[in-house]
């Protein structure tokens, strides 16, 4: 998917849609996840809801700010580094901004309750949009009783321990490298042994 | 000079601290203590303010803590500190994977990496529900009231069936939550 040149066109096309999710990410890079579903995968379809979660897998599992780290992966699937950058670009802008905006006023905000009481609101409905795309990674992941286990543990062990989200993702992903590099060993050694139990029957051992 | 240090501080911060969001907030908390650049009060009032205003937690911290040192360029140079390495590390990492991504190893890793992160998004609601849905003290058995405030459950409650069975857009139910959040809990 990713192209060579992309034209000028696509590129301010996604600084639009980034900023403009950036300006609707309440809550911390997880709530960006509804928006991209949303956008980039039903609108736009930039990208898959399987290379989401591939995304954000990898986004956590890398130091930085999981929006920006969001970002660039898919900026670059889009469009290459140029699409990279301009993603970053789009989704440093709305933080980046409002809070020049609000230093420079700094005050003005703090303890009104009529704001304090709509973004209380933003929140419940951030919620409920976090955990609709919740559900739809669940739906195209958890498939059988091996993801369903992966998925409850995860559950329980991020809402009842301060794991770090990045040591669970790069535990499980060291699991899974394991166990390729298990299967192939077991699978040489089984070949090994047959060609062995062949050669014995010949009688040319 | 200061700009030079705000940019290697985030740029260190950008680099070390893995989980993103909650996670950079002690490590960010810590250099900025070292340094006494915003007071321990100053600090909580970002927290409060980045909780409240779009966009990542840690790029908010960043400009806010650059811009209080060394004005509108201090914000900058300590916003792009932060996102520098990401882009470095990340941009790298996507490149391997174009080139690795459907090696059997890979694919391995991803198979069991995909369901926990479909929990993983589910665990982050939670984490926002701790801000307007359950109140923390309601959770002792004594304390239920919180827990069954009306008031963001109906917020959440209009919100899943609109998004759920209308398939309507997230644009305009934040804007509808944020006058609902008016209404209800002024």
């Amino acid at each position: 998917m990713s192209m060579r040149r992309p034209s000028f066109k696509r590129l301010v096309e996604i600084i639009v849609a980034f900023t403009k999710m950036g300006f609707m990410t309440f809550g911390g890079g997880f709530a960006m996840i509804p928006l991209i579903s949303e956008e980039l995968v039903e609108k736009k379809q930039w990208l898959d809801q399987e290379k989401l979660l591939e995304t954000i897998a990898v986004a956590q599992a890398l130091p930085g700010s999981l929006s920006i780290n969001i970002s660039v992966l898919v900026g670059y699937e889009v469009a290459d580094v140029a699409g990279a950058l301009a993603a970053v670009v789009g989704a440093a802008l709305p933080p980046f901004s409002t809070i020049m905006l609000l230093a420079a006023f700094f005050g003005m905000f703090q303890n009104n309750p009529v704001v304090d009481a709509a973004f209380k609101g933003v929140r419940c409905a951030v919620v409920a949009l976090i955990w609709n795309a919740g559900l739809g990674t669940a739906k195209t992941t958890v498939k059988d009783p091996f993801s369903m286990a992966i998925f409850a543990f995860t559950i329980v062990v991020m809402m009842f321990t301060s794991l770090n989200p990045a040591v669970l993702i790069v535990f499980l992903a060291m699991i899974g490298v394991g166990a390729v590099a298990v299967r192939s060993w077991r699978e040489r050694r089984e070949f090994s042994q047959m060609r062995r139990g062949k050669e014995g029957q010949n009688g040319t051992y | 000079m200061v700009l030079i240090d705000l940019f290697t501080v985030f740029f260190r911060i950008g680099l070390v601290s893995f989980g993103g969001g909650y996670s950079m907030i002690p490590v960010i908390d810590n250099a900025i203590a070292q340094r006494g650049w915003l007071s321990a009060q100053e600090f909580y009032n970002l927290i409060a303010l980045s909780e409240v205003t779009p966009g990542s937690i840690s790029i908010n911290a960043a400009t806010f803590v650059g811009y209080r040192v060394a004005g509108f360029f201090g914000g900058l140079v300590a916003t792009l500190g932060l996102v520098f390495p990401s882009l470095l590390v990340v941009l790298v990492a996507a490149i391997l994977l174009l080139k690795y991504g459907n090696s059997r190893s890979v694919q391995s890793a991803f198979l069991w990496v995909k369901p926990a992160v479909a929990g993983l998004v589910i665990v982050a609601g939670e984490y926002v529900a701790r801000t307007c849905l359950i109140d923390e003290s309601a959770l002792h058995p004594l304390h239920l009231r919180g827990l069954l405030d009306y008031r963001g459950w109906v917020i959440f409650a209009v919100t899943a069936y609109c998004v759920r069975k209308r398939k309507v857009p997230a644009l305009p139910m934040i804007g509808v939550s944020c006058l609902m959040g008016i209404l209800l809990f002024r």
